[in-house]
């Protein structure tokens, strides 16, 4: 049994991230003791800090320790902000919500079906309740619930999935990373597309459909879709940005670009990025009148 | 006319669970011809699981002429809306 050091890709590509993940993966089983250094790093990106935190689940669920090297002041200032390192220790509570040192971050969260609902309005009132006072946060709770369901009801990750919650106050821009180690929403569309006599589609093709309207996977009898083409609808009204990365597909929608490629590396799950800028929201409305549909 | 409170029937607005409340609710108001007031609050987020076991299914069974014909909303014009937005796509997606 050995150690196995996660060193950090000096890249911020996403095809250099995945291959760093893949390769751990390889080695899962013969490690006893799982390092993250993170070099002379001053920055991650809480889409990369969510992808990590999925990778050393899946050590920790096969019993290695897990431990932390390596790091700026800055970032590791961060990391302790979020409780990013505190998650894996045996007297930590992951069925609390941890206080946030920071009041422009939600810490680090794995994701629990019966807290989907509480953590989506937990995310609003944290918000509200500090820089967004006067704006409509729906987008931001319901958005997430979308991806929490589909987390649940599609991946079948073991592991659930990791979320963060951010505010980026400079520019002004409200934004959360889920990443889940299931099966990925391109396997999942081709499981039912399969089980109903059609062929697969490739992966691009795949992901493009099961965010197409009405379009369901139905992994669970009573599903019907409109989970993912809501949280496009959603961000394209407020020309926000929507990221997807799964299997071998990779989507891209935002006021500049909107595109849906196969990638050459293949990742075994799903990460989904969305960011929205607080000056389109409505702002909050607290009236009550009645309305004829 | 019933004034249904949706806080006051469902525990969450994310499961289809907790949908499944809601449609019989309104089921029911529908089998007893009973027009009904639906009453969301300001920071209630409905997921589509939610509103697809709930709103969703009652389209299916009795139409969107039916549904418009016996329910109306009370609450904010952004959840107004929203709702609205999602009646409309559920129908372009399910409804023939």
């Amino acid at each position: 049994m050995k150690t196995n050091i996660f060193n950090l890709p000096e890249s911020n590509e996403v095809e250099d991230w995945v291959l760093h993940i893949n390769r751990s993966i390889e080695d899962i089983k013969n490690t006893s003791k799982f390092i993250v250094d993170f070099g002379d790093f001053n920055r991650i990106k809480t889409e990369e800090l969510v992808s990590l935190a999925c990778l050393i689940e899946e050590f920790n669920k096969n019993n290695c320790t897990i431990s932390f090297t390596g790091g700026t002041v800055t970032l590791n200032k961060y990391l302790d902000n979020i409780n990013f390192k505190r998650y894996w220790q045996t007297n930590f509570h992951r069925d609390e919500y941890t206080k946030s040192n920071i009041n422009t971050i939600i810490p680090l969260w794995q994701i629990s079906q019966p807290m989907i609902d509480s953590y989506a309005d937990y995310a609003n009132k944290f918000f509200r309740n500090s820089f967004l006072r006067n704006k409509d946060l729906i987008p931001l709770s319901s958005n997430l619930k979308e991806v929490f369901n589909n987390v649940f009801d599609h991946s079948n990750s073991l592991n659930k999935g990791y979320v963060i919650t951010q505010y980026y106050t400079e520019e002004k821009i409200l934004s959360f990373s889920i990443c889940d180690f299931g099966i990925g929403i391109p396997t999942s569309v081709n499981n039912y597309r399969n089980k109903i006599g059609k062929d697969s589609l490739m992966g691009n093709k795949a992901l493009e459909e099961a965010i197409s309207l009405g379009f369901s996977a139905k992994s669970k009898i009573q599903n019907r879709g409109m989970g993912l083409s809501n949280l496009l609808e959603s961000i394209k009204a407020l020309d926000g940005s929507l990221v997807i990365i799964s299997n071998n597909a990779h989507f891209v929608n935002n006021v500049v670009n909107t595109f849906c490629i196969s990638t050459r590396y293949f990742f075994n799950g799903s990460l989904i990025v969305c960011e929205i800028p607080i000056d389109n929201l409505d702002d909050f409305d607290e009236s009550e009148s009645i309305y004829n549909f | 006319m019933n004034i249904v409170i949706l806080n006051n029937i469902v525990n969450d607005t994310s499961s289809n669970s907790e949908g499944e409340k809601l449609f019989n609710v309104l089921d029911s108001s529908i089998k007893q011809n009973q027009e009904v007031v639906l009453n969301i609050g300001p920071e209630e987020a409905l997921s589509s699981s939610f509103l697809n076991s709930s709103i969703g299914r009652i389209l299916e069974l009795y139409g969107l002429d039916k549904f418009k014909s016996l329910f109306k909303f009370k609450g904010s014009l952004n959840q107004f809306e929203r709702l609205s937005k999602y009646i409309k796509h559920y129908s372009e997606a399910h409804i023939s």
